[in-house]
């Protein structure tokens, strides 16, 4: 697990920046739920939160309370053009460090 | 999680986001995100968002170096000018009451900042004691040296007011522009404490909230 975290720290900003591009908005806790359910268990909202906000402050994302219904106020997230732009830049070069990274372990798990 | 414990931590969250000069609106913003989490999850405080204490250094961390060093609060532009201005205020005010003209001699200006500089530490150690994450014990002895120091500050100033000597008068007024001294000293104390608490109150940025457009 403690490895795990490690590994997610490099990406769960653009994982965040995917899901929001997916469902076009989110709220914190869908979004640990769907982080959890895509297999990148073990993000805290202590976390996620605190991401969020940063994300917001460089204009990848914004933010707005909606009411909930019945229940208390709900934090909403939106996808930016300026957030589906690094998504865009940034994600391809992701997926190829990703890449690489498995072909060197699968090569020496082979050999 | 009961609602005694959502408030108990919200309560110490508070405290510590202001403890590190974190701006009122953004933690108006950060106690709606732990309710709205905590109570749609059910979810334990702690367990979902971190210790009160570290929780809030990673609020602070994210906003940048600007914030973050509860130490470093008391010395930061505020504190001190507000400290000052009252020492002063009644000062001149004690003295302008008890005689009909106030000297001032370098005995006593070295006195009022020796006062000064005793009553910074007293805040270091209590800002110190109030954050202190790691045992009770530490955070008592911070508490009792606080207190201590608190206790001695007026001897201590008074000692080294006396040390000093009063032979040296730098300068004597009038009763009148005393009194009229004093009265713009607590007044800007009042000017400068309202603004502060004005311009960091907590905003909900709940529904219907200003946070919605």
């Amino acid at each position: 697990m403690e490895r795990q975290t490690q590994w997610l720290r490099g990406v769960l900003d653009l994982a965040v920046l995917a899901l929001l591009a997916e469902s076009g908005e989110d709220y914190g806790y869908t979004l640990v739920r769907r982080l959890d359910e895509a297999g990148l268990a073990g993000v805290k909202p202590g976390t996620l939160y605190p991401l969020l906000k940063r994300l917001d402050s460089e204009g990848l994302v914004r933010s707005e309370w909606r009411a909930g219904a019945g229940g208390p106020g709900r934090k909403f997230f939106l996808l930016t053009e300026r957030g589906r732009a690094v998504l865009a830049e940034q994600g391809p070069l992701w997926t190829e460090f990703a890449g690489n990274a498995t072909a060197v372990l699968e090569r020496g798990m082979s050999s | 999680m009961t609602a005694d414990s959502a408030e108990k931590y919200r309560d110490e969250l508070t405290f510590a986001l202001r403890m590190r000069e974190v701006p009122g609106d953004r933690i108006g913003d950060v106690l709606a995100e732990v309710d709205s989490h905590v109570t749609e999850t059910g979810q334990d405080p702690v367990e979902a968002f971190g210790a009160p204490g570290e929780y809030a250094a990673r609020v602070a961390e994210e906003l940048g170096a600007s914030v973050g060093y509860p130490r470093r609060a008391v010395l930061r532009p505020g504190v001190l000018p507000v400290a000052a201005l009252v020492l002063c205020g009644a000062k001149l005010l004690v003295s302008a009451a008890a005689a009909s003209e106030v000297v001032l001699t370098t005995g006593g200006l070295v006195g009022v900042v020796a006062l000064l500089a005793l009553l910074a530490v007293v805040l270091l150690l209590a800002m110190r004691a109030a954050t202190e994450l790691r045992g009770t014990a530490r955070r008592l002895w911070l508490w009792l040296g606080a207190l201590a120091t608190l206790v001695l500050a007026p001897f201590a100033a008074n000692a080294v007011e006396r040390l000093v000597g009063a032979e040296q008068v730098l300068l004597t007024m009038p009763r009148w522009s005393a009194l009229t001294l004093a009265a713009v000293f607590l007044l800007a104390t009042v000017v400068l404490l309202v603004r502060g608490v004005r311009g960091n109150r907590i905003v909900d940025p709940g529904p219907g909230g200003p946070g919605v457009p």
